[in-house]
């Protein structure tokens, strides 16, 4: 645990170590209670916290709702006494924002933190995220942590929804299999009624089934088979939630199960399935850019964010919190449990780079358009 | 030494000449009246000389200072030239009233309020503007807002005064009236003043030099007299009087004299055309009130005989319209005439001959 | 000499500054698109890589052609139409012209991606009258999702801005012309044909080539209502190709900002021509003098109804599914409106501290940044009035260049220039960025609005203070300025309005305090809070309307 803080850099402090070491006993007792800190962190720690508080505040991008992330956001604040600057984007413009200001020199967030896992492993692989071993990785899941410099947040599995008062009982699909077998049977009755993220024009779309062919080679069936039904694609999840809920269309695939969860409780007639074949799980991916101002608050953030506190709220927000330790139904636990071995977590790592490579994405694009044309 | 001397001033605008050329002097005490179709260049020349034109040749010099030389690269801009100016629609401010549209020259020169205040008043006095000052200009009428106009431009005492159709937006009673008084004003006040006008009329009555500009150039100079009397070119004839012009064939020419063939008639009268022209076609010019309704002739030189046509009573004197063969001709006489036809005389000394 | 020659040089500056700050993120844009990576990439090259990349693409010509058919679709709509209701509102007896005129330009001040969905909820395919139609009536006539549909909603909403242009010339028109052809036995509608509407012929053909320019940049609508077809203008198409490679490629948004540019050169200087002759037109000068109106008899009550449904189809409807929408908790078949009623949606977005904020800003940057924006404008204006020069010519091509990029890229190029120029980086994260970005994307139609306000001034009230001794920066500000008053307190209510509506400019400059509603409802959008863009919405349309009642209790006039 020692040498996290040697990788994290901290060379200035890693002189002051030894003195506030012995200073550290006394002041420690003032600002933060020893025993505050979490089991498991490095004795050291309480520098880190004291560093962080001297930054005074953490500038976080995220792609979640700042209203879904005011919970945490309230209670990190409470906990440490360090104001968080929330900026709430889309995953394009989190993007956007960090490699120019990355470039531009003049600072960018301390925590940038997105639902687009393939753009976050590109921003790590090329750098921009600052290599931080957290005390929280022994919780984690191997997968969701990406060379010490990128982590999962959340385990969020990727659901059908569907409109009861337009679905029959008899047609409700539980499984891809279900749905493949229900668009291609009945492509008539469903004509323009099954909706999707457009893979030419949405990230995350692309990503999703990129990963379904991962997960089952077949899924060209089903693509075709939508394409059979006329399906139609969207770039926003709240407008296909919001079509399938007024009944303009009936069943949208691969909806996020937070999204999926809100509008549940909003319209009775909604419903979510966890497809019992294989279910995806999305996870939004959290790293501390090489050019944060505050790196210190940025990590203070970051641990809080894996930690058991963080995660119990991250659940109760409906997030889905990732650690194994989190009890409650939005969580990692009860997914598993209910999915079994059929949960296929999409890994924080270098492999989601290729579907950022330009030829295989186009060449995707081509076949996509290629199963979707009548 | 001349107040106001513009020399060889050449305009373009858009790719047109406008001005070709044109040369002045005025002193004071003196008006000029700058005469001429629409499009002689007559309110560019004025406008020029304020500095709200750009000319690229020529010089205008203002009170022994040059504003603007064309080959010196010297531009003064219209603030600095010191001109008192007074628009066609006389531009009153419509924002300000009465005392402040007058005043606002004062201020700009930085005059203590106080002086301001009895500046302003002493001047609209003389005007007989004396109550109107807290009034806006909408509140006026044609021959007050004309005032405050003049007023304005002669407040912080300026020796040059342009003036661009001050008449024009009057009704006829009111010019005539208005005439005077700012023929008596210059007078008065010794200013130069240099004023734009369509109405030769207006022209002769309050101007002591004519310029008659045609095409941008200066057709003719002179006094008013010199203007009406002898004319040196057609244009200037036609242009300061009411005429008969009467089309025909010149038939002889000496001694300053020429002889004009019209149908049947031969008319004497003084030549105006620099070339020996016999045999050429040329026009016999003569004012209305140069002819005379004779009773009878005497088978004298320049006698004619016409029909009387119509007749039209004037007020202070009867106009005739005659006509006969190849000819029309209108004359003034100071009473009615029988109809049918009548002799006229057109004394040769007063037939120009083009 | 001096203040003549210092008067010039401060026009220039004026002229220059202002092309600095257009030109700046135009520049950038263009120099991107020669790149093949981000500009600030150390690995980037100069090619014409992504020009091939563009033009090979079957889809960027499929949305070209689109794009062309929908702005000569919308402007053969908004022309004919906007005429029409210039010449009911200002040359006929009409009844209830006072109620109708300020309600004719609201159609300008909704946002069109709010109005788009307002459609999608009213008459969608499950939209509440889509489906009483279905009920009693049969199968709708419509599909809201064809192009046909994108087109004339387009054309529809488009018509107040040659409402505008057209109802000012009408407005100057001497009436003796329309009562000579009443005398000679013309029908209204003749006179009309005959007389009125060739009389404004410049101001007309100037407004169509505005709408055709509008019409490429149109993206509120296609991005709604061409979502679930794939239809794709290109606007939304650029906002494809953001996607397309995966990660955001800004050389090729680019390329196609650079075609954008491309079309709208030529029509600026096809616009500099006729407003050559269109200014005569609009130019009121001397008094204006109170004509008689055109009686239209038995047609007052159906020119009456022609406008209202025209007002009923493009505000009504849309805002009717807005507000429906903001106070229920879903919508659609088999769900009964009444037992979904609810004013949670309301009470859950004040609870949101940044909606809070959102709104405020969105006011502090209408009211007093409208005030500073039209200031700006007033001294760009200023700056080219009575002025022969080329650089006059030049700020008239560079002030439209602005609108030639579609919002969200404007909004980006002008993060980079804040985040690239180091004294302005400081600033990027203040209101004061977003404040910049509306006044330029803004420009044209803020120095428009100036513009004619200065044309009403007759030039010898200026010169008359010239040669009285005040010099050209005294003379603006002792009688310009003071005569314009008027004209500028309109366009400023104008600016608030339109500054209120703005919504995806600012989205790259949003965070912490700079949040406005415009770039918010982008954003939660995005995020899929149905619920709270609509309420957000429903608020901003408000604010709208409550500024539009302001500005005719103080009975300022909306048009010039």
């Amino acid at each position: 645990m020692v040498s996290a803080f040697s990788i994290s850099g901290g060379f200035q402090r890693a002189a002051l170590v030894t003195i506030a070491g012995l200073m550290a006993l006394g002041a420690q007792v003032k600002s933060l209670p020893a025993q505050s800190l979490p089991a498991g962190y490095p004795a050291d720690y309480q520098t880190l916290v004291d560093a962080a508080k001297k930054e005074g505040s953490v500038t976080v991008y995220a792609t979640t709702d700042a209203k879904v992330a005011a919970p945490l956001i309230k209670d990190f604040e409470a906990l440490y006494g360090i104001k968080i600057e929330y900026n709430d984007l889309n995953s394009t413009e989190l993007y956007n924002r960090l490699i120019a200001e990355s470039a531009a020199g003049t600072g960018t967030a301390d925590i940038s933190w997105s639902s687009a896992p393939d753009l976050q492993v590109k921003l790590a692989a090329d750098g921009l995220a600052l290599a931080y071993a957290s005390p929280e990785i022994p919780a984690l899941p191997k997968w969701a942590v990406m060379e010490n410099m990128a982590y999962g947040t959340t385990y969020e599995p990727m659901a059908i929804i569907y409109n009861k008062s337009q679905v029959p009982a008899e047609d409700v699909p539980q499984s891809h299999k279900d749905l493949t077998k229900l668009l291609s049977t009945k492509a008539a009755a469903y004509k323009g009624k099954i909706t999707a993220y457009d893979p030419e024009r949405s990230g995350v779309g692309f990503l999703m089934m990129n990963r379904d062919l991962k997960a089952d080679p077949a899924s060209w069936d089903l693509f075709k088979a939508m394409g059979g039904a006329d399906i139609k694609v969207y770039t926003s999840a709240g407008a296909m939630i919001e079509k399938v809920g007024s009944g303009e269309h009936s069943i949208a695939y691969n909806i996020f199960a937070s999204y999926g969860l809100l509008s549940i409780k909003k319209n009775p007639n909604l419903v979510m399935v966890w497809p019992k074949d294989y279910t995806l799980i999305a996870t939004r991916v959290a790293f501390i850019p090489t050019k944060a101002k505050h790196t210190a608050a940025g990590k203070l953030f970051l641990d809080y964010l894996l930690s058991k506190r963080g995660q119990a709220i991250i659940a109760k927000g409906e997030l889905f919190s990732i650690r194994g330790d989190v009890e409650g139904k939005d969580t990692a636990k009860a997914v598993d449990d209910q999915l079994g071995d059929r949960a296929r977590p999409i890994p924080v790592s270098r492999e989601l780079l290729e579907t950022l490579e330009q030829t295989k994405r186009l060449e995707f694009l081509n076949q996509w358009q290629a199963a979707i044309k009548k | 030494m001349a107040d106001l001397a513009v020399d060889d001033l050449r305009i373009r605008l858009g790719g047109n000449e406008i001005l070709k050329g044109v040369s002045l002097t005025l002193r004071r005490g003196e008006v000029a009246a700058l005469l001429g179709p629409s499009g002689s260049g007559k309110t560019t020349l004025l406008r020029a000389v304020a500095g709200l034109e750009q000319p690229y040749a020529g010089t205008i010099t203002v009170g022994g200072t040059k504003v603007f030389d064309g080959a010196a690269g010297i531009n003064q801009p219209t603030e600095a030239r010191g001109l008192g100016f007074v628009f066609q629609s006389y531009a009153l401010w419509p924002h300000r009233t009465v005392s402040e549209n007058v005043a606002y020259s004062l201020k700009l020169r930085g005059v203590a309020a106080d002086v301001q205040r009895d500046t302003v008043q002493k001047s609209l006095d003389s005007l007989g503007l004396g109550k109107l000052g807290h009034r806006f200009p909408h509140e006026l009428s044609g021959g007050q807002q004309q005032r405050v106009a003049i007023a304005r431009a002669l407040v912080y005492g300026p020796t040059v005064v342009l003036l661009d159709e001050p008449l024009s937006n009057l009704d006829a009673k009111l010019r005539e009236e208005a005439r005077a008084f700012l023929k008596e004003l210059i007078e008065r006040e010794n200013l130069a003043a240099l004023m734009v006008t369509h109405d030769q009329a207006e022209a002769l009555a309050i101007a002591n030099r004519i310029l008659l500009l045609n095409g941008g150039v200066v057709e003719q100079a002179g006094t008013p007299q010199e203007m009406y009397n002898a004319p040196e070119t057609l244009f200037v004839a036609e242009f300061m009087g009411s005429n008969n012009h009467i089309e025909g064939q010149i038939v002889g020419m000496g001694d300053g004299r020429a002889s004009i063939r019209i149908g049947d008639h031969l008319l004497d009268g003084q030549a105006r055309c620099a070339h020996d022209r016999v045999g050429q076609a040329g026009s016999a010019v003569i004012r209305l009130e140069g002819v005379h309704v004779i009773d009878g002739s005497n088978g004298g030189q320049n006698h004619v005989k016409l029909d009387l046509v119509t007749s039209m009573f004037l007020g202070h004197t009867w106009e005739h319209l005659f006509r006969g063969p190849g000819m029309t001709i209108r004359a003034h006489h100071d009473g009615p005439l029988s109809s049918g036809a009548h002799w006229l005389h057109l004394p040769s000394d007063r037939v120009w001959i083009f | 000499m001096s203040s003549a020659v210092a008067g010039t040089s401060i026009r220039r500056i004026v002229i220059a500054v202002t092309a600095l700050f257009v030109l700046a993120p135009i520049l950038l844009i263009t120099y991107q698109s020669f790149l093949t990576a981000p500009f600030f990439d150390p690995k980037a090259q100069l090619s014409f890589w992504a020009y091939e990349f563009v033009f090979k693409e079957p889809d960027f010509w499929r949305a070209l052609g689109t794009t062309a058919m929908l702005a000569v679709g919308m402007t053969a709509i908004a022309v004919p139409l906007g005429a029409l209701l210039a010449f009911l509102m200002t040359r006929t007896d009409m009844p209830g012209r006072n109620i109708l005129e300020p309600l004719l330009l609201v159609p300008i001040f909704l946002s069109p991606l709010v109005l788009a969905f307002g459609y999608v909820v009213t008459i969608g395919p499950v939209g509440f009258i889509t489906v009483w139609w279905k009920q009693y009536l049969g199968n709708p006539v419509w599909d809201i999702y064809s192009f046909s549909s994108l087109v004339v909603i387009a054309g529809l909403t488009h018509a107040p801005h040659v409402y505008l242009y057209a109802s000012s010339a009408l407005r100057s028109l001497p009436g003796d012309l329309e009562e000579a052809a009443r005398v000679t036995g013309a029908k209204p509608a003749r006179v009309a044909m005959d007389v009125s509407l060739p009389m404004i012929t410049p101001a007309l053909l100037f407004s169509g080539v505005l709408i055709f320019f509008l019409g490429f940049e149109v993206f509120g609508l296609p991005l709604i209502l061409g979502d679930p077809q794939g239809l794709l203008v290109l606007s939304t198409y650029l906002y494809k190709l953001t996607n397309k490679l995966g990660v955001p490629s800004y050389q090729l948004m680019a390329v196609v900002v650079m075609v954008i540019i491309a079309v709208a050169l030529p029509l600026v200087f096809v616009q500099r021509l006729l407003l050559r002759t269109a200014q005569r037109f609009i130019a009121v000068r001397g008094k204006a003098v109170r004509t008689n109106l055109v009686a239209l008899r038995a047609w007052r009550w159906p020119a009456f109804l022609l406008i209202a449904a025209w007002f009923f189809g493009t505000v009504m409807l849309p805002m009717m599914g807005l507000v429906l929408r903001s106070f229920v908790s879903s919508w659609g078949l088999g769900i009964n409106l009444l037992d979904v009623l609810t004013l949670d949606n309301y009470v859950e977005l004040f609870d949101d501290s940044e909606v809070v904020s959102a709104i405020i800003n969105t006011l502090a940057i209408a009211t007093i940044g409208g005030a500073l924006s039209i200031g700006c404008y007033t001294m760009i204006a200023l700056a080219q009035h009575r002025w022969t020069s080329a650089w006059v010519r030049f700020a008239d091509y560079i002030v439209m260049l602005p609108r030639a990029m579609p919002g969200i890229v404007a909004g980006l190029a002008i993060f980079w220039v804040f985040l690239f120029t180091k004294p302005l980086a400081p600033l990027r994260t203040t209101l004061f960025a977003v404040w910049v970005a509306y006044t330029l994307v803004w420009l044209a139609y803020g120095l428009r609005l100036v513009q004619s306000a200065l044309l009403q001034v007759a030039p010898e009230l200026e010169e008359a203070a010239r040669v009285t001794g005040a010099g050209i920066g005294r003379a603006m500000r002792d009688v310009t300025i003071p005569l314009i008053k008027h004209g500028m307190l309109a366009a400023w209510l104008l600016i608030l309005l339109i500054f209120v509506r703005e919504y995806s400019t600012a989205v790259y400059l949003l965070g912490p305090g700079t949040e406005v509603i415009g770039s918010l409802v982008v954003s939660r959008w995005g995020g899929g809070a149905v619920d709270i863009v609509t309420c957000l919405s429903c608020i901003n349309v408000a604010l709208i309307s409550l500024g539009l009642l302001v500005a005719l209790r103080l009975g300022v006039k909306l048009h010039g």
